[in-house]
């Protein structure tokens, strides 16, 4: 492979995993304020169809992406209300919102299917994009795609770095504390997972309005489990989740790529090896935390121990402690 | 006397009241969906709840599509019981749809009897190693079983690919549509005429009661109760919780991988990487209506499956898309939500005025 | 306690089973309440008929059904099918049609084709279409349930094979020639050499379409071409799984066409059924690369993007299908796997020809006359592809030197109809051993 093809296959994996990116952060704010939204597939869904059908209407994208946000928004508004403030189960409330906006999805979008609409313009950085290399990999694509290069240090930032992003923090971890510091949980936690349904609902459009572009029965089914799952493999750090998308994102071009060249080995299998790359790392993780791990590795000679320990503990993750439990003052 | 028998009728209007409240709330909302394409919702409300009682083969179809939700929901009513969110299942029906595809690929040629005994214990170990693998994760690895068993379900449906696209795919092509067919003589047998094997939905219901037996008879329920109400507390009065979490999801499992094999044996006759047809995730649903109550399950199931198979007649009859009938199971269980938690705080309200 | 309450419960079961059978024992009656809109309209015909479609022709008497594997409005492959269906409901009198689309797990879990085509016949079908390969199966054994009706299965060789039952045809049209047409199309116009398929699933009938386009490319590109624009021509495929597009399932032909454009292929041929192709080669010319795209199956498959669109070539199963369903109606049907001819006259005439080809907007005005030459080769029967020497991919000998197929004749047809894997320099895995 020369070197400009590598340019253009990480530029392309690049692209197509914005709408990832927008939504896994979406979902990793929400989370880290201890919410667990499952809705995330039907959220996309509905946010695809009705910002591909506002977008059809007006003829004007933007248009389009507010109407997905706010219908993101919307959904999450009902897991708020069901679960932060009747104190249902965010586990079952999540789940149901994801099958029932699925259908809601296909039900309502039925005369929009395969219908030619809007979409989003590409647009290079004037100067930047003719740069060697670079220019190709960040600078000549679509909006949304700078959209997700932004998204990911402003939300690491946003929650290491600021006051509000403490707040949120201390939300995920140990809600009492912060309620005890005068912080109105509740409230906060409505913010924060209303912002994140607004991202996953921005990204459902970002498939029908440009990379996807289009509306289909199902046009993202699957999507937004596979970024749920992102999330957890990313250990709801910021980098670490985008990183997964990006990993994604180059399997499912390996899956193509890899056809001839892997004879009669089915390459849609590939697909699914981030999760089983997850599913082992959580082992990995679970095992460098136990105690009995510990000791044999302690009974390595040092140039084995010390990177085991130090791989041990960059893969140390925890989920927040208050992730999912209700919050009752 | 009067205070009790009058908590008692109060306990029965929120058992009767509130699905029934649920219902009108879900079909308030389906009716403004229908609404919103321009359908007069009443047709399509007629179809749906009595479409499949038209014909007997209908009916049949609805049975076979109760049999394998039914064993899920009760595979879940464990987990439930546990304290466990088995997002899992999914996969755990997969696995099982493939470990029973073993001994009918390798030994068509044994008795029917002997092969479909074979075909059920190696479904039902399947969906069991598959569940294992999610509680040894979750007791073991802390990891929590909702993640583990959402990952879990990709790799399965990752372990169909590969089997349909490579070693088990049919000569001369590569699709996912799934494998040759099974033999007429190695399915389950049916009634003349009809897509009923009975024995599927006999399974389902001899399972059911025997769930409901060991949940509500046996310590054994009584301590997995326990451990799903506070594990720790739990610990302390000497139930071996983790224990009964790994049990309950090893039963789960073997339900799940129970239905798979029903879909494999009796339904699609063939593996394919949607073999499980999103059966889990609706028997969730169920289970989330019925708040994991075994002796509810039944008629929630039958419903359910009325409104599936039902919903298919939408397009054929009236051109609307049918996927309105998961509109309305969805919305059914969200108004229970809601409700449920409008009448915990009006009661914990009360509660509060009283003192 | 622990027993009171499975009491209670209990009895709020019986309860509930009392409801329920309430609600449901209206069955029996409102069949007559609902059929009061259109009294006359069923009674007639289908007896069993419990609800009502809502525009009953007055007199409908004869009712086909068909059974689709994806959307009626997929503006491809099942859509062709639809329009087939609306050309015969349009010209023949007292018939009507009544279908049942989106046929597949993705769609609907728990569906078999054999259950909808119980629903059909409960509605008085007696005449079904059946349009995927994936169907092949269940149609047979729906066949052999209901043997008063007469099944078309669409692109199946039950009949071939000597499985069919006596009331189950088959019926393709020879996209053999669309492919050659739309690869010609390709060659002419690409300006990198580089032509890239979408392929579907691999089975007989996708093989063969894929050797198609690639025999059409080959030959345009060597005779038709003045000045290369490249070296040679390359020509790759990759198989996305299914029919279309199944999230975690399939690979995503929405990235296998991307994939194709990165790679610096300008042409892309659709061999799925739904038109991600043409959408990314649009979206690859407004970002500055430009790309073309042949869609597949459907007359208007090009409306999603007309300015990159090359052409289309598509299924008209209108006549065929008239012909069929009167041959049925009129008791004269017999069973026949069918492999239908373009009319050459004019491959684009509705009435007669059962594949066409409409050239798109983006194809230049001196490659469309080019590629009308290569059509009327194909029709006086001067140019005939299947001549060789023909290799498949793995080194086997498809067609010795100076060896030439006739289609039309049962032997070569068949050998045509199996292809067993991708003709050599077709760059991709085609053969499935």
């Amino acid at each position: 492979m020369n070197s400009e093809q590598l340019v253009t296959d990480v530029a392309a994996i690049l692209a197509g995993a914005a709408p990832l990116i927008i939504a896994t952060m979406g979902e990793t704010i929400t989370e880290r304020a201890g919410v667990v939204n499952l809705s995330l597939d039907g959220k996309m869904l509905l946010g695809a169809m009705t910002g591909f059908v506002a977008g059809l209407y007006t003829q004007n994208v933007l248009i389009g992406f507010l109407v997905a946000a706010l219908v993101g928004m919307l959904v999450a508004l009902v897991l708020c209300v069901l679960s932060l403030s009747l104190q249902q189960s965010q586990l079952a409330v999540g789940f149901v919102l994801a099958l029932l906006c699925t259908d809601l999805s296909s039900f309502l979008g039925h005369e929009y299917v395969r219908v030619p609409g809007v979409a989003v313009p590409n647009l290079p950085v004037p100067l930047l994009a003719d740069l060697p290399v670079l220019g190709p990999l960040l600078f000549d694509h679509s909006p949304l795609v700078y959209a997700s290069f932004v998204l990911v240090p402003l939300v690491w930032w946003w929650l290491s770095g600021t006051r509000s992003g403490l707040v949120v923090r201390s939300l995920g971890e140990r809600p009492e504390a912060a309620h005890s510091r005068g912080v109105h949980v509740v409230r906060w936690r409505y913010g924060i997972t209303l912002i994140g349904g607004a991202l996953v609902g921005l990204a459902g459009a970002a498939y029908s309005l440009d990379l996807k572009q289009g509306w289909s029965h199902r046009h993202t089914a699957g999507l937004g489990w596979i970024a749920l799952a992102i999330v957890i493999f990313g250990g709801w750090s910021p980098w670490r989740v985008a990183l997964g998308c990006y990993v994604f994102g180059a399997l499912q071009i390996a899956a193509i790529r890899w056809q001839s060249a892997l004879g009669g080995f089915p390459t849609q299998v590939l697909q699914v090896a981030p999760f089983a790359l997850m599913i082992v790392i959580l082992v990995l993780v679970n095992m460098s935390s136990s105690p009995a791990v510990r000791r044999h590795v302690d009974r390595l000679p040092g140039v084995l121990r010390r990177p085991l320990h130090a791989l041990f503990d960059r893969l140390a993750v925890a989920a927040p402690a208050a992730l999912g439990k209700p919050f009752d003052p | 006397m009067q205070g009790r028998s009058g908590k008692l009728w109060a306990q029965w209007g929120l058992v009767l009241g509130l699905p029934l409240l649920a219902l009108l709330g879900a079909l308030a909302f389906t009716t403004l969906v229908l609404l919103a394409v321009g359908s007069p919702p009443y047709p399509p409300y007629w179809l749906l709840f009595a479409g499949v009682l038209s014909s007997p083969v209908r009916l049949a179809d609805m049975l076979m599509l109760a049999a394998p939700l039914l064993l899920c929901s009760s595979g879940l009513t464990l987990t439930f019981a546990a304290g466990l969110y088995n997002l899992g299942i999914e996969g755990q029906v997969i696995i099982g749809a493939v470990f029973a595809m073993v001994p009918l690929r390798w030994w068509p040629e044994l008795s029917p009897v002997a092969l479909w005994l074979l075909t059920f214990g190696m479904g039902a170990l399947g969906g069991m190693s598959w569940a294992l693998l999610t509680a040894w994760l979750r007791v073991y690895g802390r990891v929590n079983e909702i993640f583990a068993g959402l990952g879990l379900n990709f790799v399965a449906t990752g372990v169909t690919l590969y089997l349909v696209l490579g070693p088990w795919k049919r000569e001369g092509s590569a699709s996912t549509s799934g494998t040759e067919p099974l033999d007429q003589a190695i399915r389950l047998p049916t009634i003349e005429g009809l897509r009923l094997a009975p024995l599927a939905p006999l399974l389902a219901l001899v399972l059911l009661v025997l769930v409901w037996w060991l949940l509500r008879q046996t310590r054994w329920g009584l301590s997995l109760r326990a451990t799903g109400l506070n594990a720790v507390a739990a610990e302390r009065f000497a139930v071996p919780s983790r224990r009964r979490m790994i049990e309950a999801m090893a039963g789960c499992g073997v339900l799940a991988g129970l239905a798979g094999t029903i879909q494999v044996l009796a339904v699609f006759h063939t593996l394919t990487p949607s073999i499980s047809s999103g059966i889990g995730l609706l028997a969730l649903l169920v289970t989330l209506l019925v708040q994991a109550h075994p002796l509810l399950i039944l008629p929630v199931v039958l419903f359910f499956a009325l409104l599936s198979v039902g919903s298919t007649q939408l397009p054929l009859q009236l051109q609307i898309d049918s996927s309105i009938g998961g509109v309305l199971q969805g919305a059914l269980v969200l108004c229970m939500l809601l409700l449920r938690g409008l009448q915990q705080r009006w009661s914990q309200a009360r509660v509060w005025d009283n003192e | 306690m622990k027993s009171l309450a499975d009491c209670r419960i209990i009895g709020i079961w019986t309860l509930l089973l009392v409801v329920l059978t309430a609600c449901s024992s209206p069955a029996a009656t409102p069949p007559a309440a609902v059929s009061e809109e259109t009294p006359a309209a069923n009674a007639a015909d289908t007896p069993e008929t419990t609800a009502e479609e809502p525009e009953v022709a007055g007199d409908a008497d004869y009712i086909f059904g068909m059974v689709m594997v994806g959307p009626y409005n997929d503006a491809g492959w099942s859509q062709a099918h639809y329009e087939g269906a609306l050309y015969v409901e349009e010209r023949l009198d007292h018939v009507r049609f009544v279908y049942v689309d989106k046929v597949n797990p993705a769609d609907r879990p728990n569906i078999t084709v054999q259950q909808v085509i119980d629903d059909l016949v409960e509605q008085g079908a007696e005449f079904i279409i059946t349009n995927s390969d994936d169907f092949k199966d269940g149609t047979r054994e729906a066949a052999q349930a209901h043997p008063d009706v007469t099944f078309l299965h669409i692109s199946g060789d039950d009949v071939l094979t000597g499985k069919a039952p006596d009331n189950l045809g088959n019926l393709m049209g020879r996209m053999i020639y669309g492919k050659m047409i739309a690869g010609c199309a390709a060659a002419l116009q690409t300006e990198t050499g580089n032509i890239a398929y979408v392929g579907p699933l691999i089975n007989d009938e996708t093989r063969r379409l894929v050797n198609s386009a690639y025999l059409g490319a080959r030959y345009c590109w060597d005779n038709l071409r003045e000045e290369p624009p490249a070296d040679d021509l390359t020509f790759s495929v990759t198989w996305i799984g299914f029919w279309f597009n199944i999230p975690g399932v399939t690979l995503d032909p929405t990235q296998v066409a991307n994939d194709f454009i990165n790679a610096d292929n300008d042409v892309l041929i659709s061999g799925i059924d739904t038109t991600e192709a043409l959408v990314e080669a649009n979206k690859s010319t407004e970002a500055g690369t430009p790309v073309f795209a042949l869609p597949y199956d459907f007359a208007g498959a090009c409306a999603q993007a007309e300015d990159v669109c090359l052409g289309v070539p598509y299924f008209n199963w209108g006549p065929a299908y008239m012909q069929e369903i009167t041959a049925a109606r009129t008791g004269t049907w017999e069973q026949q796997w069918q492999w239908l001819e373009p009319d050459w006259a004019d491959i684009n005439n509705l009435d007669t020809s059962a594949i066409g080809f409409a050239m798109g907007q983006a194809l230049t005005p001196e490659n469309q006359e080019q590629l009308q030459t290569f059509i009327d080769g194909l029709a006086d029967g001067s140019i005939n592809l299947f001549t060789g020497p023909l290799t498949y991919n793995d080194g086997s000998v498809f067609l010795e030197e100076g060896e030439t197929l006739t289609p039309g004749t049962p032997e070569d047809d068949e050998r045509i109809w199996y292809m067993q894997d991708c003709l050599e320099s077709i760059q991709g895995q085609c053969a499935t051993e």
